[in-house]
């Protein structure tokens, strides 16, 4: 993943000039330099909202929204796993003014969010509201877009020696639907300009994955089977496929039997969780049997592991056969029915 | 002048306590925004795939023997040379013999077995190469075939039942007299295996 911008572009903070009035003039003339010796800081008091995996979309774009509050969310076709209890914050302060004419009151600055660096295919656009509370004005754009520039302006009712107001600031974030895959970050930053300084810059770390598919290969079929005359029998067909008999079952000769195979392909090196249905109904008009289903899934069917490396695509062999009890009430009939197997990244 | 409406409450009304009642309102709109809140721990669309599962389950084959293979009352009646008797499968197995007096009186008939299965399913007849008679210890071989529905099936071996699952399996065979074969009624058991193509 290489950086998209390499570096911020616009100037943060600008301090805007204002009538002095002569007054004003003449102590700035008199004491020989600016009266103004207070410092404004912008950072962010979250440095790593971490989000965990993002599932990629494989045929089309995706977006997912951080809130204001550090909720994350996202369209039914991708997850994400975040750390909700870590929003990103803009905290823009003025500290050390004097008792001067040039101190925390009537300032105006701009700061300017911008990507410092994101994958490719990986682009961000910005949101926050509005607000006016205790003399600090924030005053949001209107476009998302990248680069974004709040205004802050702080009157002449703010504590003159300091002050300090928190933006909560939401984040989209957009994959391209050939976005890479893998661990990736974007980094924010913030710029300004004089005398002001800007903090931190976080990053919005992330694993995106391919989107998960799983196809079937084979049905499962247990062939032609005689009922006993008496007594009971079970018919099994192993994940390899075979079929074996116990009891007074007799199972036919036939090219048809099987067991059921499924591939998953996903993300290389991925925890998935696998879902096979433990039991399978099959119907022959109002009758039915119940088939109790075995798999190749060694472990458990919630700790698997795709092959392969990340950023790669993997897949995983999923075998499911599975055991049938017939007894001599058993009615004769064809049987039928359906499952499914799903699986997710965990 | 004021006017006072009083509206009956109408039979099966719910009766419960307002402040219960606005409760359990509260406690569905809860359920229902939590269930639509995002997830902050969704791992995506599952993928999905699936799959039929079938199986055939059909009856077993009963049989059920209606007559043994009886060549019936004979003496041997030759020059010399041994004696034959052959006893079709086919209806009426009326009898036909060399060297071979055919008596009447012995009860001769082919081998009938009533079968039960699967209906318009093929199945395979196996019987042996040769038996011995139960008395005289004469052998029979060369046996044929007779399916009610699909007549001779000596060659194929193969019969089917009908749409009703049933099926009539007649057994002939031929019966080797020796020289000096004395006069007496000969049949046979034989083994005769029913099983699905």
């Amino acid at each position: 993943m290489s950086g998209r911008r390499a570096g911020l572009q616009v100037p943060a903070i600008r301090r805007l000039s204002r009538p002095v009035g002569v007054t004003g003039l003449l102590c700035m003339l008199i004491a020989g330099v600016p009266a103004a010796a207070q410092t404004l800081t912008s950072s962010f008091s979250s440095t790593r909202p971490a989000l965990g995996t993002v599932v990629l979309d494989a045929t089309r774009s995706s977006t997912f929204s951080i809130s204001t509050t550090g909720l994350v969310s996202a369209p039914s076709t991708s997850g994400i796993t975040v750390d909700a209890t870590n929003p990103l914050r803009l905290v823009f302060s003025c500290s050390g003014g004097s008792s001067g004419s040039r101190s925390c009151r009537n300032e105006t600055a701009s700061v300017v969010l911008a990507t410092a660096s994101a994958p490719d295919g990986i682009t961000q656009e910005f949101r926050c509201s509005n607000s006016s509370a205790g003399g600090v004005t924030v005053t949001c754009p209107t476009s998302a877009a990248d680069p974004y520039t709040l205004t802050i302006r702080s009157n002449n009712n703010v504590n003159h020696q300091s002050w300090s107001v928190t933006v909560p600031i939401a984040v989209d974030v957009s994959y391209a639907s050939d976005a890479a895959r893998g661990n990736g970050s974007v980094t924010i930053g913030c710029s300004n300009a004089g005398s002001s300084t800007c903090g931190n810059s976080p990053a919005i770390t992330f694993k995106s994955v391919r989107a998960m598919a799983v196809n079937t290969s084979a049905d499962l079929d247990f062939g032609t089977l005689v009922l006993p005359a008496t007594g009971s029998g079970t018919v099994t067909i192993a994940t390899s496929g075979a079929r074996s008999v116990t009891g007074n079952v007799t199972a036919l000769p036939a090219s048809s039997v099987s067991r059921a195979r499924f591939m998953v392909t996903g993300e290389g090196q991925q925890l998935i969780n696998v879902s096979v249905p433990d039991t399978i109904t099959l119907r022959s008009g109002g009758d039915t049997l119940t088939v109790t289903t075995i798999d190749n899934l060694a472990g458990g069917s919630a700790f698997q592991v795709l092959g392969g490396s990340l950023g790669g695509s993997a897949s995983l062999g999923i075998d499911v056969g599975g055991s049938i009890t017939l007894d001599q009430g058993t009615p004769a009939g064809t049987y039928a029915g359906s499952f499914t197997v799903t699986a997710s990244y965990q | 002048m004021s006017l006072r409406l009083r509206v009956p409450r109408p039979a099966g009304h719910f009766t419960r306590a307002p402040r219960t009642y606005h409760a359990a309102i509260a406690l569905v709109v809860a359920f229902v925004a939590w269930a639509q809140c995002p997830t902050a721990t969704a791992q995506g669309a599952p993928a999905t795939a699936g799959a039929s599962a079938s199986g055939t389950v059909i009856r077993p084959i009963s049989i059920r023997r209606a007559a043994e293979l009886s060549f019936g009352r004979l003496a041997y009646a030759g020059r010399g040379q041994d004696g034959i008797v052959i006893l079709p499968a086919r209806p009426p197995s009326q009898r036909v013999a060399a060297n071979v007096a055919l008596l009447p009186n012995g009860g001769e008939t082919a081998g009938v077995r009533h079968l039960v299965g699967e209906p318009n399913r093929a199945y395979r007849v196996t019987v042996p190469g040769f038996v011995m008679t139960n008395s005289g210890m004469l052998r029979v071989n060369q046996f044929t075939l007779w399916s009610s529905t699909r007549q001779d099936i000596s060659a194929s071996r193969l019969g089917s039942f009908n749409a009703n699952g049933t099926d009539t399996l007649r057994l002939g065979g031929t019966l080797a007299v020796p020289k000096g074969t004395r006069q007496g009624i000969y049949d046979a058991t034989v083994p005769v295996t029913i099983a699905y193509e």
